[in-house]
């Protein structure tokens, strides 16, 4: 059989090669900062620097859930809410019944992890939009913010119970360095790792890894748990910076996590992305802002931008799938 | 006009291919003006790629088709339907939130200016609903409300309202009883008394025999023969013509090459669904290789996803080497050793657009990860290598997506991942489906190899040569249930065809 003289032909000792158009996010995020660097004088500066990278640290948080479930192909329109939730539960449990920081903050947690775990329910039991239901949910839960955030104006969180997302190790922040961290950790698993793995497999075909014994809905069901809850983490510690619950934390999130996850190589066909990637998505977008900023765009004229920026990584990301087929 | 109503629809030298596949070849038949004419054939045998190129919904490779001498151009649904040329689908294809009379004329032919004028819709509606005798069905009612039967009789008077020349059926009795195809049928008479043209496609040989003025046969891609439908016909001619294949192509497999051992390790007891699957039991043996055959619609599809964990059950029970499964889920069978060869590689068994190590790797993933869920790389490209090198698999590397390997390599790599886990029982599906001779041999031989080597197999196929060559035993499947069993020895395609299309082994 003259296949059989061909199967042999297979490459044993192949070399990993480095896919350089993965990498455009890198290279992007790099462009930009080169080019703020020698136009505006104080784009540099250690403190603006600090901020940018402060604010993507926070946001980290909820990026992580977000990427796992583009991943396997579903969106979490929730997580700009849940984020605000974070915030919104830090407050009632410190401001009236007293609780500690890290006491309100696990518990809001918990609760977030509750509804994470009802949407990821619905929609791998169900079959349903997994859009739609976290849509749903996003109505839902900013209701609840704004009913209790209105109720609680002119409360800030209690000094003490806030003040340790200032802290710094060194003169970095402890959140930065804590992102830096899981951002290494969660790239490893992610190629590493055989629950990571699976979550490739079942963006790129849920129906097969069904069929192989994969239990593909309650892998789901976790990564909405996850993006549930550290949303709610992440807009806790924004919650401590901004000193008091806030209907504007989180606000239009899930938006900006798309765009960074899509700009990061992230398929919304399932299948492809990276926290690394994603990551780097997300600091694209705050450099930029920070540029446009310091450029006196207006922040309206900067939510054009960003919309059309969206656009274009959506189409893409289209072009490049369909490469494939 | 008389001297061309013997070739009304010419059907000339049509080619089409799939890929490797060729659907069909150089088929070429004429149908009758006026004529009840059946084209019959198996699963796969190409009815239904030829009625798609008459429809205009596929373009044949080349041929031509003359309708009423004149010839077809474009292949378009559309050119098709200006012709006079009306399908009705196997599949329904209803508006379900819509009224009946808007079903029927669903381009609204009835308007005061710019405004539906409902009125004489549904009078009209009315008219035509009497004229094929469902009176308990008003033209206002909304589709949905209608049974399943009611719907395909009402997209066949669909078909009807447009006034065409031909009008093809396919397999238009699948969802009926026995009551509603006999209506059916008078429908159809009706029609070809008022000089329709009917084109009928189906593969249940009591009714074909009492319908159809001539049937024309049709067996892997090619043109058999037309037979004139007179009181000599019998079932037998059909069936012999369905399935006269050159058999010394195929060793047939022979009692003195069966055995197994007699210990069940997977069985199934009255597994049922409602209006799915009457209850059907089967047991398998270590090593054994269980063949399971049935044409479209028999059940078979089913049994096999129902005995998976694919599709839910009514009820019956399922064992693995003993054990009862209280539930039956593919995790369940994974665990137990059991794999499933799904019988569409493009749906899903592959990943398409990952590495073939990653295909490989999918189901034994707890085999080659450490106690902390770390993936032992080295171990995967190991035993990756050892299935492309059992199934000579032509790999241009390792990290070559399946999706750019032709269909028999794609077969490969999935029957790969579905024997890694080292299963003690796998269901295959249509194991060669769409793939080249040499990468059917080489499939054959490893499906008679691992059932040496005391693995059960039961194989679900439409090749009725496939199934003679590999299997230790046969059951039929007909209307959802199991028709019979043939044990290896007496095997005839005339036997199991019989069994298939008619329900019985012997003539009646």
């Amino acid at each position: 059989m003259s296949t059989e003289a061909t199967g042999r032909k297979v490459n044993e000792n192949e070399k990993k090669k480095i896919d350089f158009g993965s990498w455009t996010i890198a290279f992007l995020v790099a462009a930009l900062f080169i080019f703020l660097s020698l136009t505006r004088p104080t784009f540099l500066n250690y403190s603006n620097i600090h901020s940018i990278v402060f604010d993507v640290s926070v946001e980290f948080f909820a990026i992580i859930g977000f990427t796992f479930l583009i991943i396997m192909g579903e969106l979490d329109m929730s997580v700009g809410s849940m984020f605000c939730f974070g915030g919104t539960l830090m407050g009632i449990f410190c401001n009236t019944y007293k609780m500690s920081a890290a006491f309100a903050i696990l518990l809001g947690m918990l609760i977030a992890g509750v509804i994470g775990f009802i949407s990821g329910w619905l929609i791998t039991t169900f079959r349903l939009n997994s859009m739609m239901v976290t849509i749903g949910v996003m109505l839902a839960v900013k209701g609840y913010n704004w009913m209790m955030i209105t109720r609680m104006t002119g409360r800030q969180l209690p000094r003490e119970d806030r003040q340790f997302v200032m802290n710094k190790v060194g003169s970095v922040s402890w959140v930065i360095i804590l992102m830096l961290v899981i951002t290494v950790i969660l790239e490893i698993l992610l190629n590493r790792s055989r629950f990571f793995k699976q979550m490739y497999y079942i963006g790129h075909n849920m129906e097969t890894t069904i069929l192989y014994g994969i239990r593909a809905g309650r892998v789901k069901i976790v990564c909405f748990i996850v993006s549930a809850m550290m949303s709610a983490f992440g807009g806790a510690l924004m919650t401590c910076r901004v000193k008091a619950p806030n209907v504007t934390v989180g606000s239009n999130l899930e938006v900006t996590m798309i765009t960074a996850a899509v700009i990061g190589g992230a398929s919304l066909f399932g299948g492809r992305g990276s926290i690394v990637r994603s990551v780097l998505g997300l600091l694209f977008i705050h450099v930029l802002s920070n540029g446009m900023t310091a450029y006196r765009i207006d922040s309206y004229v900067q939510q054009i931008i960003l919309g059309v920026i969206l656009i274009l990584a959506i189409v893409a990301d289209v072009r490049i799938s369909a490469k494939k087929e | 006009m008389s001297g061309r109503s013997e070739e009304y629809l010419q059907i000339r030298n049509i080619t089409k291919s799939y890929g490797v596949v060729k659907a069909l070849s150089d088929v070429s038949f004429s149908i009758r003006r006026g004529e009840i004419h059946t084209i019959l054939g198996e699963n796969g045998a190409g009815k239904s790629t030829l009625v798609k190129i008459i429809m205009g919904e596929e373009v044949p490779d080349s041929g031509t088709i003359t309708l009423d001498g004149e010839q077809v151009k474009t292949y378009t649904p559309s050119a098709a339907q200006a012709m006079g040329i009306r399908m009705v689908h196997q599949e329904l294809a209803v508006f379900e939130n819509l009224t009946v009379a808007e079903n029927i004329y669903p381009t609204h032919n009835f308007k005061k200016g710019n405004f539906i004028d409902y009125r004489s819709l549904y009078s009209e509606t009315a008219k035509q609903l009497e004229r094929f005798g469902l009176k308990t069905i008003k033209p206002e009612e909304q589709m949905n409300a209608v049974t399943l039967a009611g719907q395909q009789m009402i997209e066949i008077i669909r078909c009807i309202v447009a006034d065409p020349k031909v009008i093809i059926l396919d397999e238009p009795t699948s969802g009926l009883n026995d009551d509603e195809a006999d209506r059916l049928m008078d429908i159809l008479r009706r029609l070809k008394a008022e000089g329709m043209t009917i084109i009928y496609i189906s593969h249940r040989l009591k009714e074909i025999m009492q319908i159809s003025d001539r049937v024309t046969v049709m067996r892997d891609g090619q043109y058999v023969t037309t037979l004139e439908n007179n009181e000599n016909l019998t079932e037998g001619d059909l069936i012999n013509n369905m399935v006269g294949r050159d058999l010394t192509l195929y060793s047939i497999k022979q009692p003195e090459d069966v055995s197994h051992s007699d210990e069940v390790v997977f069985e199934v007891k009255d597994l049922a669904k409602a209006n799915a699957l009457e209850p059907s039991s089967l047991k398998l043996c270590r090593g054994e290789i269980l063949g399971v055959f049935g044409l479209e619609g028999s059940g078979v599809t089913k049994l096999s996803r129902m005995m998976y964990g694919l599709e839910r059950k009514d009820s019956g029970e399922i064992y693995v080497k003993g054990e009862q499964l209280h539930k039956v889920s593919p995790r369940s069978m994974v665990e137990r050793h059991v794999m499933y060869l799904n019988n569409n590689r493009k749906v899903a068994g592959l990943l398409l657009d990952m590495p073939v190590t990653d295909n490989v790797s999918l189901p034994i993933l707890g085999k080659v990860s450490n106690g902390l869920g770390f993936i032992d790389s080295k171990r995967l490209r190991s035993i990756s290598l050892e299935y492309i090198k059992k199934f000579a698999i032509a790999l241009p590397s390792l990290s070559t997506k399946p999706r750019k390997l032709s269909g028999g390599n794609q077969q490969k790599v999935m029957f790969s991942a579905c024997l890694a886990p080292e299963p003690e029982v796998v269901i295959v599906n249509e194991p060669t489906r769409g793939i080249d001779v040499g990468a059917k041999e080489e499939i054959h031989k490893f499906l008679l190899d691992i059932a040496s080597k005391g693995v059960g197999v039961i194989v679900f196929s439409s090749e009725l040569p496939e199934l003679m060559r590999l299997s230790d035993r046969i059951i039929i499947m007909r209307d959802n249930s199991i028709a019979g069993e043939v044990s290896c020895g007496d095997y005839t395609e005339q036997k199991l065809m019989r069994y298939a299309a008619v329900g019985k082994g012997e003539d009646a």
